[in-house]
């Protein structure tokens, strides 16, 4: 396996990885995706078909990036994924608005700085792996492939999941409230 | 060789179905600690109802959205005029554009309260998380819960009787 093919199939595993959670969450819970299109003015009004279509969208193009990691065409829709994203985020913080984007399977976290930059990488990820993959370096052996895409989805489930300790801190000391009869 | 790639890759797909479970239980652990902070913040059982929540006799459901809420959203989605047995009061607070929309998926059977007068009713009833729900039994507090369908509200009327 070369670095090209290491590096390919390690990013369609992280990207499609990243995507299929996030499509997963949408289809599941449609309500938060659709209420941050209303709130980034993609729709006018809230409908669960909408967010749905999205999560279907970002699932499809998760199936394409762990079926074919060496194509560019799966990482080029990434990208675009991505720079759709970067657009509508970064026009909604000029604009002075906050609210939860349901992006990356985060329900509730808002817009930031740190959002368009999270786009940003995975923009810029899955362009310069589309680059690498449009040089059209040999396939790697199917059991190759699988453990290149295996690491990727470990790294992204890893990161989601110390994301959302992060968010959540459920070890942190909490004062106990009693309720004054 | 090959057999040593399979389990390596074997390997590192339980990883990642251990990180899955692992955010999904500590995002359950962190939503269930708000719930519980939010229902001991409202108002107390046996405390006198806001105005506007007080009024008639016997029981009135009170049920407080947030119109940037997606729970909120997806509760309103299951309420229709059959799931209403008892007078219910909606009171909508957040975006006035997203609060019409959210009123207008509200059944004609309940009462719907937003603007202004929405953020009063739920600054006085001390409402910090939405969906919340508060049962009122003759102008006084007589429970108060985390609603997840309309069925969690017919659960509050059964356990207050």
């Amino acid at each position: 396996m070369t670095v090209s093919q290491f590096f390919l199939t390690v990013g369609a595993g992280s990207l499609g990885s990243l995507l299929g959670l996030s499509g997963g969450q949408k289809i599941i819970s449609p309500f938060p995706a659709s209420l941050a299109m209303v709130r980034f003015g993609l729709v006018r009004r809230v409908n669960p078909a909408f967010g749905r279509t999205a999560g279907i969208v970002e699932a499809l193009v998760a199936v394409a990036l762990l079926a074919a990691p060496t194509s560019p065409w799966p990482l080029l829709a990434a990208a675009g994924l991505g720079a759709l994203f970067i657009v509508v985020v970064s026009r909604s913080l000029f604009a002075g608005k906050s609210f939860p984007c349901a992006c990356f399977g985060n329900r509730s976290e808002p817009i930031s700085v740190a959002t368009l930059v999270r786009a940003a990488c995975v923009f810029l990820a899955a362009a310069s792996l589309a680059i690498v993959a449009s040089l059209g370096p040999p396939a790697p052996p199917m059991t190759a492939s699988l453990v290149g895409l295996a690491c990727g989805a470990t790294l992204a489930c890893i990161a989601a999941a110390i994301a959302v300790l992060h968010q959540t801190r459920p070890f942190q000391k909490r004062p106990i409230v009693v309720e004054a009869t | 060789m090959v057999v040593q790639l399979a389990l390596v890759a074997a390997w590192l797909a339980v990883l990642s179905v251990v990180a899955l479970a692992v955010k999904r239980e500590t995002l359950f652990v962190g939503l269930s600690v708000l719930r519980s902070d939010a229902v001991i913040a409202g108002l107390s059982i046996g405390d006198a109802a806001p105005r506007g929540l007080s009024s008639g006799r016997g029981y009135r459901l009170a049920l407080f959205l947030s119109s940037d809420c997606p729970p909120c959203h997806e509760f309103a989605d299951y309420l229709n005029d059959e799931s209403i047995h008892t007078p219910l009061t909606v009171a909508i607070s957040g975006p006035p554009d997203l609060a019409s929309q959210l009123a207008a998926r509200i059944p004609r059977a309940a009462d719907v309260v937003i603007g202004e007068a929405a953020d009063t009713i739920v600054a006085a009833a001390r409402v910090t998380f939405q969906p919340f729900a508060l049962l009122v039994r003759d102008g006084i507090v007589a429970g108060k819960s985390y609603p997840t369908s309309p069925r969690s509200l017919e659960l509050m009327i059964t356990g207050a009787e």
